[in-house]
């Protein structure tokens, strides 16, 4: 008994050939289509399979997309703790070696720091204000970057502003955006380069080379 | 890290700038000076380099406004006082020339005497945040060498704030 039952049940499919020999005359693959029929071979199977595990992940993207803002998850995708810091500014007043100031640069930068220890810097401002003295002088402001405190480069503004003459104040935003900058190490957020020249006396030039 | 080429390094650069602009003049230099770019604009400066010298000397304004200086950088040809000043209202940067004063000597004015000679001001930053009146400066002096003693700063104004004017003297310990 029990091993009939077991060949009932766990009897083999018979193999095609098998099937052909007793009486079954066609192959699957040779039978002909019905009307409005696909033929359903291994690779529309396939396709079928795919579509329906995108539609799937389509769903799930929409329903996602509609309901996690509700829920207010995503708050803490990004870093935990930020803190802003509006304007953080730097002046810098350059003089001649005789002591007689020749102007102010300045520098300044609006920013997050992240819990994660990145920045996220979003303005750059950049100002000229000259002195009086020396005609003859020059100032240029020229290429500010941000740098990764690492030291590489994270944003490479390539602003140029030539000399705009005595008295003359020249104050404006050279980029918005978004950068994000890694702290490694200490180093300064923001330099540029700010070149001074003059000649003061034909027999006795002088010329500073500043940044900050 | 800071790379620091200056100013030995930067001599190079600088005659060449130097000379382009005797050649070619204001405009040609500041041709000059673009060409130069690539050299020097991985350089910066070092200006606090040197022994540092703690003084936390603390001044308070009648005014109301606080100035700690903090501490004394006595580099080989410069001195760097570090100093931090409260209540602080920095006038715009754009309206600094439209003060005549403020055009002619800089929004911040400080007078550094060491051992009773008048040391020229270099350079000097402040830096902050605009949402606050506190600022940080820094103060670079020429300085010929040697072992200072005795300071006395006079500080006229910091960011063109005239009521933030103070006074002081001090020892190196």
């Amino acid at each position: 008994m029990r091993a009939r039952c077991s060949r009932l049940v766990l009897r083999k499919p018979r193999p095609h050939s098998e099937l052909l020999a007793r009486g079954h005359a066609y192959s699957v693959a040779a039978r002909p289509l019905l009307l409005g029929e696909r033929r359903r071979n291994v690779s529309y199977l396939a396709t079928r399979i795919r579509a329906r595990r995108y539609a799937r992940l389509r769903r799930f993207i929409l329903i996602a997309t509609l309901v996690l803002p509700v829920l207010g998850v995503g708050a803490n995708i990004t870093p935990a703790a930020a803190t802003y810091h509006p304007g953080v500014y730097q002046w810098h007043s350059v003089y001649f070696p005789d002591g007689t100031y020749q102007g102010a640069d300045k520098n300044q930068a609006d920013f997050y720091t992240w819990s994660d220890g990145t920045e996220s810097v979003s303005n750059l401002y950049a100002g000229i204000s000259r002195g009086p003295y020396h005609p003859g002088t020059f100032m240029v402001y020229d290429n500010a970057w941000v740098l990764n405190y690492d030291g590489s480069t994270a944003l490479y503004v390539n602003f140029y502003r030539t000399d705009c003459g005595l008295y003359c104040v020249w104050n404006q935003n050279i980029w918005s955006g978004w950068t994000t900058v890694y702290a490694q190490s200490q180093y300064s957020l923001m330099q540029h380069v700010i070149y001074w020249g003059c000649c003061r006396t034909a027999s006795q030039p002088v010329m500073l080379l500043n940044w900050p | 890290m800071k790379k620091i080429m200056f100013p030995s390094v930067v001599g190079g650069a600088t005659a060449l700038l130097l000379a382009a602009v005797m050649l070619t003049g204001v405009d040609g230099g500041n041709v000059a000076a673009r060409a130069q770019t690539a050299t020097l604009s991985v350089a910066s400066t070092a200006p606090t380099a040197g022994i540092v010298r703690k003084v936390a000397r603390t001044i308070r304004s009648q005014t109301g406004k606080g100035l700690v200086i903090q501490d004394v950088v006595i580099g080989v040809n410069r001195l760097t006082i570090h100093y931090k000043a409260t209540g602080i209202s920095p006038i715009d940067f754009s309206n600094i020339n439209a003060d005549p004063t403020l055009a002619a000597q800089g929004p911040t004015l400080l007078r550094v005497a060491v051992d009773g000679r008048m040391l020229r001001t270099i350079e000097g930053t402040t830096s902050g945040e605009t949402q606050s009146s506190t600022i940080l400066g820094e103060e670079v002096l020429q300085w010929s060498g040697g072992v200072p003693h005795h300071f006395s700063v006079v500080v006229a104004r910091i960011m063109g704030d005239r009521q933030a004017a103070f006074a002081t003297d001090f020892d190196l310990k």
